[in-house]
């Protein structure tokens, strides 16, 4: 364990660990554009450099190991003075775009600058070296070389992380240039690249010019998109959703399927549907209710928990089944396959909770198999299911048998012949629990409130059950259950 | 027999009806213009333009229309009733604010007699010997108007405002009864009339013998006492309009503009009285019922019924003049706080009418004796 | 904390007991009222609407927002949301487009600036970047029927900037003056 000195505060490092680690580990921060914790390094930037006794010529932190002894200065005249220069260097063809560019309020080269820099232009305007700008470099990218400081942490993404090497460095010394392949950046993660860019030469097509970064406020959730349930973060203004990126605090490459998930909150389903029409909610209630009601006498209302639910959610719709409607026929029997391919984030499992419906379905419910051959039958006058899992039981349905569906967004095309379905509010605007495919258990963080009521709300008020399922019940059966995952 | 008491009578009566016409709709217009007065004379004190926006056709006449446009827009709003009001007296509270004030007026006199052929008509609706003490009964029954309408409407605020209106009203209202004992005791009548007749008198020959010469610290007194029975600045702190806000918060369209009318109305009543008992009434210096007789033997006659006349134009200028200094008073001074309010009632006021009961009352048992 | 006690002047007999006072301040607000009766063209309150008081070409103050033009007609504003940002009043609504033909790919697609919540700073004309927004139409925006007409709209900004002025950078030069004032006076008491 060598021990080290960073501007006077004995360190204990770490053995093999270099110096930007370290430093950072306690809290001195070194300024850097090519280091990225995720990727390899490569030392090409020159931010980090940091003056240490007994070496002739500054270092850069990144690269440099820690050995026993080394006394360190990041903060030095002669540190300073260089990070000044190198920001010259950088931001020699650097286009005035702030005003225009995407990466203003979270650039680095803004950031340093405003630390570090803060001198006065001495390049003419007319000199500076005109590159490509503003060109579509993928599905989700665009690039704009002249902005490009040339840190490499692109190149080295997709020769590490996906392996796809889209990117290279063409050319020599002022003329050198990011030349992306023909046919673009295409691969699944692609928008990482815009996120690790430090400064806009990346910028994601989705997020182009919608908000500026420092209106947008910061929530710490998970990603639904699969069942990885990758932390995110979400980046929101005024209740709108502008971008999901991953979590600062834990750093999982993230998928652009993920990161586009959001797009639902756009088409957000406001009204309730019977038969393809939009109705008004105490309608869609009262005639539910009706259906219901009149099914339940003769015992054909089935139930069937969802993947895309929450625990939480799963949790109250068992509850209800049993002591609200008081009915065998539901199930939570839902199995897929999970895996993570190709070894960064994307699981085979699209659903986000279906691990714990696997443990779920063996207490509550009948199996899968027993409910498709009784829905084939056709014995149900009503069938309660969330609308998106309810897809899957299509084929098997009854012309004969109601619908009762929930669904965050606007359906595709009904193929049921009647149907009526109630909005639900998203995870983006409630609190949720969901286990991921390892069996961690993980929350959605709401954005902002809810515009639409929760699926045990509906079935309260459509069947009215009074106080045969009280809610302080429920709620327990709740606690209880998650408590003991 | 029977028939001539009957068609004397039906015209007594008549002629009552037109008499109460007359006065009624000359106080009521009156009091419609003093609002306008009010924002104009406010104004040009302030070097201000005023009210001059509502037009008619094009002319606006100095923003005389606004009265109009008050009135309709108070007909026009919404008529508010608190839910826990007690209806019945926060209906009545406006029209007992109201109602006194039109009383008053039928012991007002404001001329002396017309003569046509046969028939002598005073120009007094109603000539009661004790009319002045009757002026003070009924005035204080506006207090009644003030403290329901804060309290009927349930309101805290306009309870406490109802509480400070009350408590003014009646310490201010013994403050007015004995300054008017002084002007008993000088003219030794209570009817209003015999006050004013006896006004027609001259001191030394060339000085009238109004009450203001006369008692000229109780028409002081009786002025400041006034101004606060009107609760006008600056004695509002029971409104307070802009900041701690009235026993009316609770009123709006016209039940709202019955309680600010009555206060327009008192104005023009309270200068009636004021310009009868110390400003000689519709005496006018030299006017006999016959002629003006100035000293020196110069004699002008004139028909009776156009010294009448003479006579009731004056006591409208007089009247007039009186509220223009009402307004002037409530444009210039700043107001009181309530103690202070307090004070200069109970140690100020009240003493000083008690003196002057005092002092004249001696004045006169030494000028008897000396007779 | 130090306490002046300021000794107020005391009081005269006649001034303790009002009367003389208020007859003083009745002269004064009665002679005002003579006055201003007799001679109302000697009050100067300008019957606004109607009548203006023209404004000095070299007035500095603020007056209603304009969006400059460049020379092909296009809005020199490329939304970058500096005076958004920088507003106190929270009144500028921008939503930025791309434009593939233009200089500066970024263009305001919406521009809307809510007079009835502007409080006229010129924190705006101070933020913007490209010296795009000026507020030098001599125009004082006064009240509206709707709250609607409140709103300038990118149409109505651009209206008045037919031709490129040279006023709009007034604030600007302003505030260089002050900032060189400034350095001149830190440096003499250096």
């Amino acid at each position: 364990m060598p021990r080290i000195t960073i501007d006077g505060k004995i360190i204990e490092a770490e053995k093999g660990e270099t110096i930007l680690k370290a430093a950072e580990r306690n809290g001195i921060y070194i300024p850097r554009f090519c280091y990225h914790p995720a990727l390899k390094i490569s030392g090409t930037c020159r931010m980090c450099v940091v003056e240490i006794e007994k070496f002739p010529k500054l270092m850069t932190s990144c690269s440099t190991e820690v050995s026993e002894g080394m006394v360190i200065r990041t903060d030095s005249e002669r540190v300073r003075k260089a990070r000044k220069q190198i920001l010259e260097f950088l931001l020699l063809n650097h286009p005035l775009d702030c005003p225009i560019c995407d990466q203003a309020g979270e650039c680095f080269l803004q950031n340093y600058y405003m630390d570090w820099g803060l001198y006065k232009s001495r390049f003419p305007l007319k000199d500076k070296m005109k590159k490509r700008k503003r060109f579509d470099a993928g599905k989700h990218l665009i690039l704009d070389n002249e902005r490009c400081v040339l840190c490499t942490r692109c190149v080295r993404f997709t020769r590490e992380i996906t392996g796809t090497n889209e990117i290279s460095v063409l050319e020599r010394g002022d003329k050198s240039y990011i030349e992306v392949d023909e046919g673009g950046i295409n691969n699944p993660y692609s928008l990482n690249i815009a996120d690790i860019c430090p400064v806009g030469a990346f910028t994601s097509k989705d997020f182009r010019f919608r908000q500026r970064s420092w209106f947008l406020k910061r929530t710490e959730s998970i990603c639904l998109g699969c069942a990885t349930l990758c932390p995110v973060e979400i980046h929101h203004n005024k209740g709108k959703i502008y971008r999901i990126v991953p979590s600062q605090k834990e750093h999982r490459w993230l998928c652009d399927e993920g990161r586009l998930t959001y797009h639902k909150m756009d088409r957000e389903l406001r009204t309730a549907i019977i038969n393809g029409n939009a109705a008004d909610l105490p309608v869609a209630l009262k005639k539910g209710g009706a259906i219901i009601t009149s099914s339940l006498k003769d015992s054909s209302v089935a139930l069937a928990g969802s993947p895309y639910l929450s625990i939480e959610d799963n949790a109250s719709l068992a509850f209800l089944a049993q002591k609200l409607l008081e009915i065998s026929d539901y199930t939570f029997d839902f199995v897929f396959k999970q895996e993570i391919e190709d070894g960064i984030s994307i699981n085979s499992d699209k659903t986000p909770n279906s691990r714990f419906l696997r443990g779920f379905a063996r207490k509550h419910g009948m199996k899968m198999t027993e409910l498709n051959s009784k829905l084939e039958k056709g014995k149900f006058g009503v069938f309660i299911c969330e609308r998106k899992t309810l897809l899957q039981f299509f084929p098997r349905i009854d012309e004969k048998t109601t619908v009762i569906s929930f669904a965050f967004e606007p359906p595709w095309k009904t193929p049921f012949k009647n149907e009526i379905i109630f909005p639900i509010p998203s995870y983006f605007q409630k609190e949720g629990s969901f286990m991921d495919f390892k069996g961690k258990i993980k929350k959605t963080t709401p954005c902002f409130p809810a515009s639409s009521k929760n699926i045990s709300e509906y079935l309260r008020e459509m069947v009215g059950g009074g106080n045969k399922a009280n809610k302080e019940e429920e709620q327990e059966f709740i606690t209880k259950l998650l408590s003991e995952l | 027999m029977c028939e001539i008491i009957t068609k004397e009578f039906l015209l007594e009566i008549a002629i009552i009806f037109v008499k109460i016409g007359i006065l009624f709709g000359a106080v009521m217009a009156l009091a419609g213009i003093l609002t306008w007065a009010e924002r104009k004379m406010s104004a040009l004190m302030q070097d201000r333009v005023g009210p001059n926006r509502a037009s008619i056709f094009g002319f606006s006449l100095w923003g005389l229309f606004h009265p109009a446009a008050d009135g309709i827009k108070m007909v026009a709003k919404e008529d508010f009733v608190p839910d826990k009001a007690d209806k019945v007296l926060f209906t009545l509270a406006p029209m007992l604010a109201l109602v006194p004030v039109f009383v008053i007026l039928a012991f007002i006199p404001f001329g002396d007699y017309l003569q046509i052929g046969n028939l002598k008509i005073q120009l007094q609706i109603s000539d009661l010997p004790l009319s002045l003490f009757l002026f003070l009964a009924i005035s204080s029954l506006a207090i009644y108007g003030a403290f329901l309408g804060g309290w009927s409407a349930k309101n805290n605020f306009g309870l406490l405002g109802a509480v400070r209106a009350a408590a003014q009203m009646i310490s201010y209202e013994v403050v007015l009864g004995l300054t008017l004992v002084g002007i008993i005791l000088v003219y030794g009548s209570g009817s209003i009339q015999e006050i004013v007749k006896k006004q027609g008198e001259m001191l030394f020959g060339f000085l009238p013998s109004w009450g203001i010469v006369y008692q000229f610290p109780a028409f002081i007194l009786f002025l400041v006492a006034a101004v606060a029975e009107n609760k006008r600045t600056p004695f509002d702190i029971v409104e307070g309009e802009s900041e701690i806000i009235g026993y009316f918060v609770e009123y709006s369209s016209m039940r709202f503009a019955m309680f600010m009318f009555s206060e327009f109305a008192e104005i023009v009543v309270v200068s009636m009285i004021a310009s009868a008992l110390f400003l000689g009434g519709w005496q006018v210096p030299f006017l006999n019922e016959t002629g003006f007789a100035f000293p020196g033997g110069i004699l002008i006659t004139i028909n009776h019924n156009i010294v009448a006349l003479i006579q009731t134009t004056a006591f409208a200028g007089k009247t007039v003049f009186m509220a223009w200094l009402l307004l002037l008073i409530r444009w210039t001074l700043p107001r009181f706080r309530f103690d202070q309010l307090m004070k200069l009632c109970w140690k100020g006021l009240l003493p000083l009418s008690l003196a002057n009961i005092v002092l004249t009352s001696a004045i006169l048992q030494w000028l008897g004796s000396g007779k | 904390m130090k306490i002046t006690k300021i000794n107020n002047r005391n009081l005269s007999f006649a001034e303790k007991i009002y009367l003389s006072e208020i007859v003083k301040g009745m002269i004064v607000t009665a002679r005002h009222f003579f006055a201003n009766l007799f001679h109302p063209s000697r009050i100067i309150t300008v019957q606004y609407p109607e009548k203006k008081i023209p404004l000095s070409e070299a007035a500095r103050f603020r007056t209603r927002h304009r969006l400059k033009k460049r020379k092909n007609g296009d809005a020199k504003c490329v939304a970058c949301y500096m005076c958004q940002t920088a507003c106190p009043a929270d009144c500028i609504d921008i939503e930025a487009g791309e434009k593939e033909e233009s200089i500066a790919e970024k263009y305001p697609v919406k521009f809307e600036i809510d007079l009835s919540r502007c409080v006229m700073c010129g924190f705006c004309v101070e933020a913007c970047p490209e010296d795009a927004i000026a507020m030098d139409t001599l125009i004082i925006p006064g009240g509206a029927e709707s709250r609607q007409e409140l709103k300038l709209s990118l149409e109505s900004l651009l209206l008045d900037s037919a031709e490129t002025s040279e006023r709009g950078a007034v604030n600007r030069r302003i505030s260089a003056m002050s900032m060189q004032n400034a350095e001149r006076k830190l440096k003499n008491a250096k």
